[in-house]
């Protein structure tokens, strides 16, 4: 297995992440974004159909995202080498890049990395002042009806890519975390703009 | 102020997003559901895709073929496809499939692209309940071929079985 040896990034390896987004997007095949947009709302409500529940449906979406982002990842390992390291503060390059490389001009608006407390727990919160996943969500066609009584997260399918992402790379870096994201604030709840908090704890020697 | 669904028409993604979203889907509900109710589920992703697209992006004409070269272009980009007519119906060829990977191991039970099936049975099925010149009134789809499933294309075959 690969080993992350990096304890830090630099300037240099920072610019390459900032020219390898760029790089990824303009080679990747892509979609129509409202297309892909349908295409995740509409699997939670024929999931929510099938289960007889969002809660479940949503939840199914965050496996169905850490499974995807695990095949992702390992994929792309090689391609993210140089832009890994064993500190938690630099997963925001990770996020950045595959932010940009994943859904094009869309960018993380605010990053704030908290170090350890007394527990040893670091925290990264980010937002984004946009967010394709609940556009439009309200007026939609299928889920207006239900949306007010949707208590879970429309962003579960990338709360599971980037679970799986971060976890990943911590396994590289030989640190045994789990690794909890909840998005806590979202736009179309009313709240000013998408926030995702991730919480990092470190495992018990004997869970290791 | 969030995106709105006409900026998301305009905008574009990696196809990645959904490449990896239907296999993944498929595989974590293959593990409580069976085979034909996995189908079923994302088929009707797929027709209630195109039910909402259409609110967004609808095209002009009736020309069965024109119409999907138009869309797959607004949707995928440019792929190699081609549009088949049968006596009974007509085909929907992907040989470079925007859903499906070439490079899995393992086939397939539940194609990974049947909810085009699913979305272009609804898409037609709603543009011919407003417009007579299309021939015909209703078409159910099945996908009959998938990259996913082994096989060197994409088939999804649309069968008229209603009339004008």
């Amino acid at each position: 297995m690969y080993e992350i040896k990096k304890e830090k990034l630099g300037f240099k390896e920072k610019l390459l992440g900032s020219l390898g987004k760029r790089y990824m997007w303009m080679k990747g095949k892509k979609a129509n974004k409202l297309l892909v947009q349908l295409g995740f709302l509409y699997s939670v409500y024929e999931l929510a159909k099938l289960t007889g529940d969002y809660e479940k449906a949503l939840d199914i979406m965050k496996q169905v995202g850490f499974e995807a982002g695990n095949d992702l990842i390992y994929e792309s390992i090689e391609l993210a080498k140089p832009i890994l390291s064993r500190s938690i503060e630099d997963l925001k390059v990770i996020l950045n890049s595959s932010w940009y490389a994943f859904l094009g001009k869309e960018k993380i608006d605010y990053f704030e990395y908290f170090p350890p407390d007394e527990n040893g727990i670091e925290k990264v919160i980010w937002r984004c002042n946009k967010c394709m996943l609940c556009s439009g969500i309200q007026d939609d066609i299928f889920l207006k009806d239900d949306f007010d009584k949707i208590e879970g997260s429309f962003s579960s399918i990338l709360i599971g890519i980037f679970e799986a992402f971060f976890s990943t790379v911590l396994e590289y870096a030989g640190k045994s975390y789990d690794v909890k994201m909840t998005e806590t604030k979202c736009l179309a709840k009313g709240d000013p703009y998408q926030e995702i908090t991730v919480i990092f704890t470190p495992k018990p020697k004997d869970e290791e | 102020m969030n995106l709105d669904r006409k900026k998301l028409l305009k905008s574009k993604v990696l196809v990645d997003l959904l490449k990896l979203n239907f296999p993944a889907l498929i595989s974590i509900l293959l593990r409580d559901y069976d085979n034909k109710t996995v189908r079923q589920v994302l088929k009707n992703i797929g027709s209630d895709m195109a039910e909402s697209w259409l609110q967004y992006f609808r095209p002009k004409g009736y020309n069965v073929k024109l119409i999907l070269k138009v869309n797959t272009k607004k949707t995928f980009g440019k792929l190699k496809m081609q549009v088949k007519k049968h006596d009974d119906g007509f085909s929907l060829i992907f040989y470079e499939c925007p859903l499906c990977r070439r490079d899995i191991e393992i086939k397939s039970e539940v194609p990974y692209c049947i909810s085009i099936s699913g979305f272009y049975e609804r898409y037609f099925n709603i543009l011919a309940s407003e417009n007579d010149k299309f021939g015909f009134k209703k078409i159910e789809g099945t996908t009959i071929k998938s990259i996913s499933g082994g096989n060197n294309y994409c088939e999804h075959y649309f069968k008229i079985i209603e009339k004008y």
